[in-house]
């Protein structure tokens, strides 16, 4: 596993920040410079060494994929796995992002106006934009030579990455497959989420104290960067070389709800969190903890844990990591993943930071504050995108 | 512009735009074998000479150099008084690159 975050540069930095209770969110510096903006508030990645990235490489590289290319650096060597030299047509890259890098797009259109046309563009800018701009930026740092693709489904892409790394494993065509996402800070992200009403505004004043992920007094998400990779393996390959597999992922399943852009669906929410189950041939009781997506906006946290009612019940147990991350957007659902990964490992759960006063409305599952000691085999990871769609995976300890 | 100030300026964008050590940068340093420059760096240089520069650059002119000091040859030719009447048309550089 490997990750670049808001909250600290490896799995245990991560995890003994989510411990300890801190967050990444700050107040921005130069943001209320832009008109109309309102949300003056993010998570920016700590700071990470892009000096070990040859330059050949770094030229095309924007944050996301200097980030992506960190943490997926972090996962190989953890997994004691090589993917340079010769062809792997058994392994596979699947990293995905919102979009091409949007600072890259910012400097790309603002040259372009400035000067009325193409000229002063540098030939590697394009490079930055591309859709596909992390996963073949990281593929090029590694020296991969196999299978890349590069699923976009903004917040759940890394998800969904997961999800279909799950499915790839599944097929019996690949042994290895390298999987996540990453996203970059930029305030045309935040822009975004402030224009449809979904970014939190009323706490530029006091960061720390959003988002608030069901909490009554919750008013949106706050933008973050990062980039969370996993190496997923099938059993039979990781047993033949030795590996040491830090947990099982059970299960992978994405779904759009056919519906609307921006407004989730408890319906398809719940019926995403079922096939999920059924694909890991689990019954719902069989999930100790539901880590939300709950990135604190009024209507989708009241949405998703309706859904998670629906499959679970009273008793499930759910907290989201956006109160201590900030949302990473593509990156988020690796990241949780690594989070949750570290909670089997440790029977830790991890409760909503800045949940202080629950939302009655949303007090028909077991919302989890603080940090709590409990046995704990199998999680679920939820995210939910703009686009109607939806991604889950399910994590299990390999005592299991 | 004499040639000491337009190797300083040629320098300037090595150095800062490609992170070239300064102590490479020799007359006869081969911009690929000896500076890494590819022709993705080199379509870059281009640009940033011209900013540099503060004029237009003409790609085509460049398209044989090989060596450090054949872009020194070049520019010197650019920005010799009979070259500076007007900017020159800029044309595509040539490049490997494919979609």
């Amino acid at each position: 596993m490997g990750v670049i975050s808001s909250l600290g540069n490896s799995p245990r930095e991560l995890f003994d920040a989510l411990l300890a209770d801190r967050t990444g969110v700050r107040r921005m510096d130069g943001w209320d410079q832009y008109v109309g903006l309102k949300s003056l508030v993010a998570a920016p990645a700590l700071p990470y060494d892009t000096e070990s990235i040859d330059r050949s490489v770094r030229r095309t590289m924007s944050p996301m994929s200097a980030m992506g290319l960190l943490a997926a650096r972090q996962a190989m060597a953890q997994a004691d796995i090589s993917c340079g030299g010769e062809t792997r047509s058994r392994m596979a890259l699947c990293v995905g992002s919102t979009t091409g890098s949007p600072q890259g797009m910012n400097a790309f259109f603002k040259k372009m106006l400035e000067n009325g046309g193409p000229r002063g563009q540098l030939g590697t800018a394009f490079f930055r934009v591309m859709n596909h701009s992390a996963a073949a930026n990281i593929a090029i740092g590694l020296g991969f030579r196999g299978a890349v693709s590069a699923p976009s489904a903004a917040c759940c892409t890394a998800t969904q990455a997961l999800a279909m790394g799950w499915e790839m494993l599944q097929t019996g065509l690949y042994d290895v497959v390298i999987a996540g996402g990453a996203d970059e800070l930029d305030f045309t992200s935040a822009s975004v989420f402030d224009i449809v009403g979904a970014a939190s505004t009323g706490f530029n004043d006091s960061p720390t104290a959003t988002p608030r992920p069901f909490d009554r007094r919750r008013d949106g998400l706050v933008v973050s960067e990062g980039a969370g990779i996993l190496v997923l393996e099938t059993e039979e390959h990781a047993l033949r070389r030795g590996a040491r597999p830090l947990a099982e992922l059970t299960s992978g399943a994405y779904l759009c709800d056919g519906k609307h852009m921006a407004h989730p669906d408890e319906h398809a929410t719940a019926e995403l969190m079922r096939a999920s189950l059924a694909r890991a041939r689990l019954d719902a009781d069989a999930i100790d903890y539901v880590n939300a997506h709950a990135t604190a906006t009024v209507v989708g946290d009241l949405e998703e844990i309706r859904a998670t009612h629906a499959v679970f019940g009273e008793s499930a147990r759910v907290s989201s990591l956006k109160g201590h991350l900030g949302h990473p957007l593509a990156a988020c659902g690796a990241i949780e993943t690594i989070a949750c990964i570290e909670m089997l490992h440790t029977q830790t759960l991890i409760g909503t930071r800045n949940l202080e006063e629950p939302d009655p409305e949303l007090q028909r599952v077991q919302l989890l504050q603080g940090v709590s000691k409990a046995r704990v085999n199998r999680i679920m990871v939820n995210n939910l995108a703009f686009g109607g769609i939806s991604a889950s995976v399910i994590v299990s300890r390999l005592e299991v | 512009m004499d040639r000491a100030h337009v190797i300083n300026q040629v320098h300037e964008v090595l150095s800062e735009g490609f992170e070239i050590d300064p102590i490479k940068l020799m007359a006869h340093a081969h911009l690929y074998h000896d500076l890494g420059i590819d022709s993705l760096d080199a379509i870059d240089m281009l640009v940033l000479l011209e900013e540099k520069l503060g004029r237009p650059v003409d790609a085509i002119q460049f398209k044989n150099v090989r060596l450090l000091s054949d872009i020194y040859d070049v520019i010197e030719r650019m920005m010799a008084p009979e070259s500076a009447a007007g900017p020159v048309p800029l044309e595509p550089q040539p490049s490997d690159a494919t979609p």
